[in-house]
């Protein structure tokens, strides 16, 4: 359905990513802006002024998750270890995420993490990005990528412009990048008549 | 620029402090186009309303207090913000209920505007407009607006307790 909309070029005004030529795949591939509450994401000063409910989160099933810039490095260590302990570890072989999910998770805390929301039509685990003043997408791609995720090398001179812009709004912000698969909505909105059809 | 400790953000406060046990936040929602694309997320906790609701919304809650059913004021309130929040069905928690905050439909951005210790809120106008933003904030908007052509943007008030 993108591909018939071309929405990249009419959701998105100014090219702020720069993917990679070719691609792998035709599942597509987004990237979101990520701006993060610093101070939530550490230990802060109990004395000090932090207003509640300051943030919000993003929920999007786990098997769509590619990467996170900030978390990528640890993640691919972690990733390295689990399959090497795969053959000796039964207990790996049993669990509900692959081996790629739970090195995601485990080097990923606390800038994201598996939920326990759920949603009523999904099957895999929700992962949750939390501590977030906000969040916006800022790249579409037709085409899924086998080997890369968004860093920040990867925006261009508009996304970079955006980029600064962003991290000066709010105190303490930290700025991520995640690299989804897919390009449909993160999770599938249910309305009242779906869930009474249901 | 804002300083380090500063979470006014964007937001010129309308009027003098009303109440200084509560606290607002203003967040910006950019609405995709299309439902095809974009994340779901939460109404924010404790939100009076949007900037494009609110007359509607304050018409309904004085119909409410003229004697219209709390059923169909409900039933209003869904109609009159349907065009950004729904009832949620979307996210439940792991007891299996649904969270009883509204998700929004498919955005493209969501974003802290800024929020305040103390609510300045006057009597006839308790959500901020883009006309309360500062002059970064409106210039922050108006590049938002033209970022994401073809979407509409609200801005939502809510309290902070």
């Amino acid at each position: 359905m993108l591909q018939e909309m071309d929405a990249p070029t009419q959701l998105i005004s100014k090219r702020l990513v720069d993917f990679p030529t070719g691609g792998v795949g035709r599942d597509g591939t987004l990237v979101w802006l990520l701006a993060y509450a610093g101070r939530l994401l550490r230990d802060f000063n109990p004395g000090e002024y932090i207003p509640l409910e300051i943030t919000t989160q993003l929920l999007f099933p786990v098997d769509r998750f590619v990467g996170l810039d900030l978390t990528y490095k640890q993640h691919q260590k972690r990733y390295t270890e689990l399959l090497k302990s795969v053959e000796t570890d039964p207990v790996l072989r049993t669990n509900y995420l692959t081996a790629y999910e739970l090195a995601a998770v485990e080097a990923g805390r606390p800038h994201l993490d598996i939920s326990t929301i759920e949603h009523p039509q999904l099957n895999r685990p929700l992962m949750i990005v939390p501590y977030l003043y906000g969040a916006f997408l800022i790249g579409i791609s037709p085409v899924s990528y086998a080997d890369w995720h968004c860093t920040q090398r990867d925006l261009t001179e508009h996304g970079q412009a955006f980029y600064k812009r962003v991290k000066q709004i709010l105190p303490s912000t930290v700025l991520g990048l995640l690299t989804l698969r897919g390009t449909g909505p993160l999770v599938p909105l249910v309305l009242k008549s779906d869930d009474d059809d249901a | 620029m804002q300083s380090e400790k500063s979470y006014d953000g964007f937001l010129n406060p309308p009027g003098e402090c009303r109440i200084s046990s509560e606290g607002e936040r203003v967040w910006l929602f950019v609405r995709a186009p299309t439902d095809a694309v974009g994340a779901i997320v939460m109404e924010p906790y404790e939100m009076i309303a949007t900037d494009r609701t609110y007359e509607a919304e304050r018409a309904a809650y004085d119909a409410l207090s003229h004697g219209l059913s709390l059923d169909e004021y409900q039933k209003q309130l869904e109609r009159i913000r349907t065009s950004l929040f729904v009832p949620n069905f979307t996210f439940k928690s792991d007891y299996g209920e649904f969270y009883d905050e509204m998700v929004s439909r498919p955005v493209l951005a969501v974003f802290l505007m800024g929020a305040f210790e103390e609510r300045y809120y006057e009597y006839r106008k308790q959500v901020y407009t883009y006309d309360d933003l500062t002059d970064d904030g409106k210039a922050f908007y108006d590049f938002i607006k033209t970022l994401y052509p073809g979407s509409e943007l609200y801005l939502a008030t809510a309290l902070e307790t």
